[in-house]
Parts: C-alpha cells; structure tokens; sequence
C-alpha cells in the first residue's frame, strides 16, 4: 500500500480515497457483463410468459371462438403439443429456460447411462452413502405413488449434478426392463424458480426430451425431477 | 437492467471494504450478481437494483466469513451500553483529520463491521439512524462502535513508530 505523506485531511475525504482507488480490471468488467448478457437471453422467455399472462383473458376468449369454428368445421384436428425449436422440448405447458436447461441435463445424463457409484437395493443403503450432499436424500412417496417407482425397483445410484448443484441420482429398472431415473436436489427458489408440490393437489411438470418422459416436481424440501421411458 | 461500468465498480468497491483482499471482493460481486440475475424479473420488481445488490453482497459475505468469526456477530445484534456523553451522531467522526498512512494502517486493522460502518458514513452519507436502519444493528452498538473508532483514530501512533505492532 502507498504511504502518503502529505497532511492531513478529514477521516471522511481519506476513507472516500481509500476506497475509490480500488477498480474492476477490464477482464473483471467483460466477465460481469457478459454474465448480465447471458441472463438477458435467458430472461427474455420469462418476460414473454409474463406479458401472456396480462393479455391470457383476451387470448382466451379468442381461443374459444376459434376452437368452436374449428370444431364445427374440422371434428377431427389431431392434437398437438408446444415444441420449443432450439432444444427439441415438448411440453403441456410453457416453461421457464431454467426448467427446460435442467430437462436437457437430466436426459442428457440419463442416456449416458454411466456406472453407478453405488449398487444397492436398499434406498436406506443408498442414502448413507450420499454423506457429501447438503441434504439426504428421500425415499419418494409420490414417485411410488404417481409413477408407479417401487422401492424395490432401485438399481443403485451416483453423485451427479443439476445446473452446477450437487445432487444425487438414483436408477430404477421396472419389471418390463424399463429404466427410470430419479434426480433429487435441494429445493432452492431463487434458482429453479416454483415447482409444484404434489402433496399440495398440484399436478407435477411435465415435458418430453428427446422421447423421454421429464417430470418435475416437490417434495420434503426437495426437488424431483424423474426422467422415464 | 443492466449493471453499468460506475455502478459495478462501486459495488465491488464495496465487496473490497467488507473482505479487503481484490479476490475475495471479485469473487463476492460475481456471485451476489449471479444470486440476483437469478431472480425472475417478471414477477419480482426491485426498486433500488444497486441497493439490493449491495445487500446480497453483504450477506454473502457475513454467511461466508461466519465460520471464521471474522464477523463480531456477539456485538452485533444486542444493544450495547454507552456513556450517557457520547455523540448521538456522526459528528465525532466529521471533526476528526487524519494522515492517509494513518487512515490505511487503521483501516487494515479494523473489523469488517466497522468498515461497513465507515463506508455508509463516508461514501453513501447515510446518518446514524439510517446506517441503523440499513445494517440491522441496534442505534446503541453503532454509536458505540463510532464513538470507538474515534478513539482508534484519535490514540494511533505516529507513522514512523511501532509500525511492527500491524
């Protein structure tokens, strides 16, 4: 630190020097700004979705107005779900890009198929070996009761993570020779934005990638996303 | 809204006067503006951007030097006795002139708490009762934390001393 030997001034002039000689350097600046274009695009979805809402009720009578033209016309029109273009998603309903990043991630894990950390059947075998995640990990009631994920069904499991957070994944082979695979991570708002709690009557998310069945939902603090056949 | 150069530099300024080491401040502003880019704008409109900023870094860094009791959490939330003579502002600190090398050996020594103290007096000129309000520390801790830290500014050695001591 430079020594200064001039006279003195106020301790208020001298603090607001002190700090005012610290800057971002311009490699600093370039990341931070990057960082904040990178958000830009992926916010801009969420500020379509918010701008629908304001015009939903209008769209809506809109809708049933053609839906009754069309029904008179066409009885037959095949049914369709949204496709997002870029990521090959379909879905019953518009989703944040954050659910749809983490719907690519967990398929993308799922098909690499890599060999499980652990090999058990016992989901308490399982959960004492997770001893590195900030939370432990759950049997899944509503994926038995919902999905039909039977306890008895686990093969093992494996560390792994969920856009950047470390969370447990735990694979499923069903009697026909199904797989599934169960992801669960703790639950933080802020960055996955909400998630429906089936306990709560609300119905999971749900989304196809790549032919896979994605479904997300809350549980016990929680997330769950099950990726199956 | 983005961040503009001005107001970036200002908040890592800040990030330096609560860890005072340039990694650890970089490091600070880039995960808090991570935190706060997270948030859906759409439904979450926040007034003062640079504010809110400013307190996610403060509380990022309160949560991440906690383990290290750098943070004096035990007189922070409690009410804290004073002498009945003490400043019931900043003034004691308005009066006072000092040496840069006098400001920066202190400024090194004191706590992380008393340089947030310092930097809303100094740089955003809250008063008192705003710094108060601000950082959630009872009105009797602040003032007796500033009514020490005249002390300190007061009772340090002359530059060409016990430099050692630091």
């Amino acid at each position: 630190m430079n020594i200064n030997l001039q006279g003195s001034a106020p301790l208020k002039q001298q603090i607001q020097q002190e700090i005012d000689q610290h800057r971002l350097s311009g490699k600093q600046f370039e990341q931070l700004m990057e960082l904040q274009t990178r958000s830009a695009s992926a916010q801009a979805p969420k500020l379509l979705e918010a701008k629908e809402k304001l015009t939903k009720p209008l769209i809506a009578i809109a809708a049933c107005l053609f839906i009754a033209l069309i029904a008179t016309t066409i009885p037959f029109a095949p049914s369709r779900l949204s496709t997002d273009g870029e990521t090959e998603i379909t879905s019953n309903r518009p989703h944040s890009a954050v659910i749809k990043a983490i719907s690519a991630e967990v398929v993308k894990n799922h098909l690499k198929l890599k060999p499980l950390d652990i090999k058990t059947q016992s989901i308490d075998e399982a959960r004492r070996f997770f001893e590195h995640l900030e939370f432990s990990p759950i049997y899944s009631t509503q994926a038995r009761q919902r999905f039909s994920l039977s306890d008895g069904f686990l093969l093992g499991g494996r560390y792994c993570s969920i856009q950047g957070t470390t969370a447990a994944q735990l694979r499923f082979e069903t009697p026909d020779k199904q797989l599934n695979t169960l992801y669960e991570v703790s639950y933080d708002e802020l960055k996955y934005g909400p998630i429906p709690s089936l306990k709560d009557g609300e119905s999971a998310i749900e989304l196809q990638v790549k032919g896979l069945s994605v479904r997300l939902w809350r549980e016990r603090g929680l997330m769950m996303v099950l990726v199956s056949p | 809204m983005n961040f503009d150069q001005q107001q970036l530099n200002r908040l890592y300024q800040y990030a330096m006067t609560l860890s005072h080491q340039s990694a650890d401040a970089y490091d600070l502003l880039q995960a808090s503006l991570e935190s706060y880019l997270k948030i859906d704008q759409s439904k979450n409109r926040i007034e003062r951007p640079e504010s809110y900023l400013r307190k996610l870094i403060r509380n990022r860094f309160i949560d991440q030097y906690r383990y290290d009791q750098r943070w004096d959490l035990s007189s922070f939330g409690e009410e804290v006795e004073f002498p009945a003579a003490i400043a019931l502002s900043y003034k004691p600190l308005e009066e006072l002139q000092v040496q840069r090398d006098q400001l920066e050996r202190i400024w090194q020594k004191i706590s992380p708490l008393d340089r947030d103290i310092l930097y809303h007096w100094a740089v955003l000129g809250f008063s008192t009762q705003e710094t108060s309000d601000l950082l959630d520390i009872p009105k009797g801790t602040l003032l007796s934390r500033v009514h020490r830290l005249r002390q300190q500014f007061k009772t340090a050695p002359e530059p060409h001393g016990d430099q050692h001591e630091y």
